[in-house]
């Protein structure tokens, strides 16, 4: 979900910057720099979802995965959809430079703090792990919408019938994000569930041998 | 959707200029664009910014490619905007709103200004010397260092993701909407996340072989001058000139 | 003067979390200085654990890791060990890390602690060296098979290794980027262990074959 360039008013675009500035730089102090291509690699298979289109009705809408992002990521889910929503404005033009703090914000926010609130609830594993997993894909997607909304709410007074349209024609996407979130907590725990009780290792400390 | 790689090799004049140079004009290019309230400054500097690509090298038909999402969504907005902003409405059968259709027309006069503006200065420079621009601007190395690793992993995850995919079609996967199809996806997904995490273990391997400690040295290419930066600051000058006049007309 | 073992294991034992069995079991294992040893066995056997193993990579369940007949402990140890003994991987994405290739065959050398003037003299000449200069500043993505695989060993090759070891180096390679690869073993003079399939490429380049057990039975048998 991308708001796009010359939309919204400098305050707004201020405050988004400001924002994602604040946690990415909290993100990286997370990040131990040893594990950073472990970090380069998890970041560039979120940025897959991007590309991959799953059929909705008549068209198709492209994955976001924030919220697996964030169960996985935690804080350290900021840089990384940062570095894929610079390179999707870099490589196809998505969304664009001053609103890329904007954009940053509206999907890592809700990813970050689902991801907190949730992960204590995945580690339970079990049927508890699906039900975080579809929570935090949903939840994930209905906050980028409200968030995306509010940017354009705070922009101006005019844009509300719009930003109440994102909201809903969001909510599909959000049920998509929900079930396919879902599926993939499901095949991690028959596959990894060391990955659901313990972490992805992006915080470990020092060089293994 | 093919990775188009923004090559940094166009012959254009743009695309040798220094990095530092291209990404400071960009900013001041595009702040001094969103700051323009008038549909005429506007116009004026959608002309200036259609030159740019141009400058650069870059053939029309992919310049208007590339503009296509972006204005989808400015139509989108159009529309709505001018169904439901408040305001004074023409009169026809649409009772169209025109603060609200003069409000989508600046936006998509800006929005296409600063796309073009991004497309010409910073996508013909390649993701490694951004990043290694950026980080001479200033921005933390770790974040520098991920932006280029994540690049140069991108390609692998998604040729492993396509593999699997093409895999999946062979056996009469069909997209359609059901439960069945999303769950393939998922697995899918799931099966390349696993062996990203496999391949993440293999480099953080080879790299341990050669010597990693745990902190990156990097070749730092040797700092050229600031070539260019007379170049910037002219390119910046005409949007600010724009925008001025925009504010307090003569 | 007979030659010196260089990197050996003593009854190693390898099992992974979760499988069946051991890929290795009561393994014993040697290479001297300068030799070439061909490592043969069926998919399977544990040619690729075997050779991360000579590195530490894979730890052993039991046995000892030896290199230059000291038993390997300490962390300074494994240090000594991988500075002189350089690894390929298989798949070259593996090794091919970086946004450019000068900056993936300067890697190693910036981590040995080499200033940066000398990083980039000895990479470019590396390169130089391999005809691949031409690719200096390209994007790993952007090469072919055969030339990451070149690069690959470049990067590994710059480090000036003693002994190199390589796992399946001719793996999708076309002939004549099979016939670089050879060219270029044959001049490092460096001590090989290469793990391979391709049973005329270990006849060219190795002087004796270590063969590994079918994971069914067996035992790794030195055969001439």
């Amino acid at each position: 979900m991308h708001i796009a360039e010359g939309v919204l008013s400098a305050p707004v675009l201020g405050a988004g910057a400001a924002t994602a500035a604040f946690g990415i730089w909290l993100g990286l102090r997370r990040l131990e720099e040893s594990r950073l291509i472990l970090a380069a690699v998890l970041a560039a298979t979120f940025f897959l979802g991007s590309l991959v289109h799953v059929p909705l009705g008549p068209g198709s809408v492209h994955l976001l995965l924030g919220g697996l992002a964030g169960l996985f990521l935690g804080w350290a889910a900021f840089p990384v959809i940062f570095i894929g929503l610079l390179l999707q404005a870099v490589l196809f033009q998505f969304g664009g430079l001053l609103v890329l703090g904007v954009n940053t914000c509206i999907m890592a926010v809700p990813a970050v703090l689902l991801g907190l609130l949730l992960r204590p609830v995945l580690n339970r594993g079990g049927r508890m792990a699906l039900a975080a997993g579809f929570a935090a894909g949903t939840g994930a997607v209905l906050g980028m919408a409200l968030l995306a909304a509010w940017a354009l709410a705070l922009t101006d007074q005019g844009f509300l019938a719009a930003a109440r349209l994102i909201v809903v024609a969001n909510l599909p996407v959000a049920a998509i994000e929900g079930i396919v979130t879902m599926f993939v907590v499901a095949f991690l725990r028959k596959t990894r569930p060391d990955l659901l009780t313990g972490s992805m290792g992006l915080e470990r400390r020092g060089a293994s041998c | 959707m093919p990775i188009t790689e923004p090559s940094g090799e166009d012959s254009g004049l743009l695309s040798r200029m220094d990095v530092r140079a291209k990404l400071l004009a960009t900013g001041v290019c595009m702040m001094a664009v969103s700051a323009i309230q008038g549909i005429g400054p506007a116009v004026a500097a959608l002309g200036f910014a259609l030159a740019l690509p141009l400058a650069a090298g870059i053939r029309l038909k992919s310049v208007m490619l590339r503009l296509m999402p972006a204005n989808f969504f400015f139509l989108f907005l159009g529309l709505v905007l001018g169904l439901t902003y408040p305001g004074e409405r023409v009169a026809n059968v649409l009772r169209l709103s025109l603060d609200g259709l003069e409000m989508a027309l600046r936006i998509a006069l800006k929005g296409n200004t600063m796309l073009l503006i991004f497309i010409a200065l910073v996508c013909t420079t390649s993701v490694p010397a951004l990043s290694q621009g950026l980080r001479a601007l200033g921005v933390p190395r770790k974040l520098t260092m991920l932006l280029a690793l994540t690049h140069r992993q991108i390609f692998l995850v998604t040729g492993e993701f396509q593999k699997l995919h093409r895999a999946a079609l062979a056996r009469c996967f069909s997209p359609r909407c059901s439960l069945h199809v999303y769950k393939t996806f998922a697995l899918l997904f799931g099966q390349t996340l696993l062996r990203s995490l496999a391949r993440a273990e293999r480099i953080h391997g080879a790299m341990l072989l050669r010597g990693f400690t745990g902190r990156f040295h990097i070749l730092v290419p040797s700092v050229p001058a600031w070539r260019g930066a007379a170049f910037a600051a002219l390119l910046g000058a005409l949007p600010l000139l724009i925008c001025l006049y925009d504010r307090w007309p003569p | 003067m007979t030659p010196q073992p260089f990197l050996g294991l003593r009854k190693a034992r390898v099992r992974y979390p979760g499988a069946d069995g051991p890929v290795l079991d009561d393994l014993d294992f040697t290479l001297h200085s300068g030799e070439r040893v061909g490592l043969v066995g069926p998919i399977g056997s544990g040619k690729t654990t075997l050779l991360l193993s000579l590195v530490g990579l894979v730890p052993l369940n039991q046995g000892e890791l030896v290199f230059q007949e000291r038993v390997v402990r300490a962390k300074t140890d494994v240090a000594a060990l991988r500075r002189a003994v350089g690894f390929v991987f298989q798949d070259p994405d593996d090794q091919l890390f970086s946004p450019t290739v000068l900056e993936d065959v300067a890697f190693g050398l910036l981590n040995l602690g080499c200033s940066q003037a000398e990083a980039l003299d000895k990479s470019l000449a590396m390169l130089e060296d391999m005809h691949l200069a031409h690719l200096a500043q390209r994007q790993p993505n952007t090469l072919s098979g055969g030339q990451k695989r070149l690069v690959s060993l470049a990067t590994v090759l710059v480090m000036r290794p003693k002994t190199l070891l390589l796992d399946e180096p001719t793996n999708d390679l076309d002939d004549r980027s099979r016939e670089l690869v050879m060219g270029i073993l044959q001049q490092s003079g460096c001590a090989l262990v290469v793990a391979s399939h391709d049973q005329a490429l270990l006849d060219d380049l190795t002087d004796r074959r270590f063969s590994l057990r079918d994971p069914l039975g067996g035992w790794g048998v030195l055969l001439s």
